[in-house]
């Protein structure tokens, strides 16, 4: 496995795998409501992850995870350079470090009491992430449109056009994902299901990314 | 500068910032006294990430560095391969592996922490947890790093490389093997008196630290490249070969 492939499985493998764990961990333990949230919109993830054993396993997991998305970024520049402009990387690597950092930090001030938890920054931070990484991917989306009609082998770029396709529709259907600290049966939905497919986003460079790799050069 | 040296750089760097500001934060919020905890041992690392804000800060910024620590250790691997022959060194594997299950333990050490564990007399639990996960990222990465550099030193030859910073990663490795010893001979011996703990894990996360940054010189060749069709086209191998 190139260094390329294990930062896109442990993008992928990290926010999905820990998300998964804190809600088993949360409806074992009580502290998350049991259901299908992907269809019934029962919880949003904040909340599977902010009590007892869960909380720590969400905190732990989801920072880690976003210390994987920030070199995601930096792989995917060195992936694509040379094939885009410098401006162009410039502003996809800026949008997705900065939505990786807003998810990093409204993470890490969660606490286990909702009360004295700082939603201010949570919300914030949490909103930083889809929006942050909505515009990034988008960016990433087309250069690696361009770059493909140039050349550039991109084995899972009809993964990606679907991936990305589902983004948009739920960004213009439901007005912009956005977090709050209480959300609607429909935002919780559509949270789940984007997070979801931004996870799979990540995944997919996987396939893209078998010949970059650490190197004497 | 190359992404390696970027993680290297960054892995000693991240965690002294953060414990250097969540200190501060803890001193500000008058948790802790104002003191050089590397001589007087007035503090453990710990208790800087205990009390809100500074544990958001510690938190943060030392999970973050712990996944650093995972990809500057897959680094030293892709490294030390790239310029040997990886069949005969499984060592390396070895290390690797135990330094990448401590730097996890890390994370989950940090995990469990904040003002959620106060009193610690009601979280005894968590506070055992706690010790022996951090305790261990310790230990087994210091061990890691010590042995890196005997086998580096034993195999300098073999490796075909120059490793211009062998000397400063001798000396880290010497210090903490050192401090090891130190601390395991005062236990034997119940000398232990307070803050001599604290003092030991002051000087030894940082030498642990630094130990990281030593190989930023070492990887100034060595770099994230992007080999598309290197051999379909050689002649296009200077627009193909894109490195960081």
């Amino acid at each position: 496995m190139s260094f390329g492939q294990f930062i896109a499985l442990m993008c992928a493998l990290l926010s999905l795998g820990t998300i998964a764990v804190t809600y088993a961990v949360g409806v074992n333990e009580g502290t998350a409501v049991a259901c299908n949230p992907f269809f019934d919109g029962c919880t949003d993830i904040t909340h599977t992850g902010m009590k007892g054993d869960a909380g720590f396993i969400f905190r732990g997991g989801m920072i880690a995870a976003c210390a994987f998305f920030i070199v995601w970024w930096l792989v995917m520049r060195t992936w694509l350079a040379g094939h885009s402009s410098r401006m162009a990387l410039n502003a996809m690597q800026f949008f997705g470090v900065i939505a990786a950092v807003g998810l990093l930090v409204g993470t890490a001030v969660l606490v286990p009491e909702k009360d004295a938890t700082r939603w201010g920054v949570h919300v914030r931070g949490a909103n930083l992430f889809f929006q942050g990484m909505l515009i990034a991917l988008t960016i990433n989306y087309v250069l690696i449109f361009r770059a493909r009609k140039a050349g550039l082998e991109v084995p899972s770029f009809i993964a990606k056009s679907g991936l990305m396709v589902i983004l948009w529709l739920m960004f213009v259907a439901f007005a912009g994902v956005t977090v709050g600290v209480e959300m609607s049966h429909g935002k919780r939905i559509i949270e789940w299901w984007a997070t979801l497919f931004i996870g799979l986003y990540f995944l997919t460079s996987y396939w893209d990314w078998q010949r970059v790799r650490l190197s004497h050069y | 500068m190359t992404l390696p040296q970027r993680t290297a750089l960054v892995a000693c760097l991240l965690p002294i910032l953060t414990i250097a500001l969540s200190y501060f934060l803890t001193v500000q919020g008058g948790h802790k006294p104002w003191c050089i905890p590397y001589f007087e041992g007035c503090t453990t690392i710990t208790a800087t990430g205990i009390y809100y804000p500074a544990a958001y800060v510690f938190r943060a910024g030392l999970i973050s560095a712990a996944v650093v620590f995972i990809l500057w250790w897959y680094c030293v691997r892709a490294w030390l391969e790239s310029v040997g022959r990886p069949e005969h060194h499984p060592w390396i594997h070895r290390i690797v592996t135990f330094a990448i299950i401590a730097s996890m333990l890390l994370i989950a050490s940090i995990a469990v922490l904040g003002e959620h564990m106060l009193p610690p007399s009601d979280h005894r639990f968590l506070w055992r947890f706690h010790t022996a996960a951090a305790g261990l990222f310790f230990l087994v990465t210091a061990l890691c790093q010590i042995m890196m550099t005997v086998r580096m030193r034993q195999l300098q030859r073999e490796l075909n490389i120059q490793f211009s910073r062998i000397a400063s990663k001798q000396i880290l490795a010497a210090l903490q093997l050192l401090l090891l010893v130190a601390f395991l001979l005062i236990l034997l011996l119940d000398l232990k008196t307070e803050g001599v703990e604290e003092i030991f894990e002051w000087w030894l996360a940082t030498f642990s630290c630094l130990y990281f940054y030593t190989t930023f010189h070492d990887w100034r060749d060595f770099r994230l490249t992007r080999r598309e069709q290197a051999q379909a086209q050689p002649r296009n191998k200077a627009l193909n070969e894109v490195n960081v």
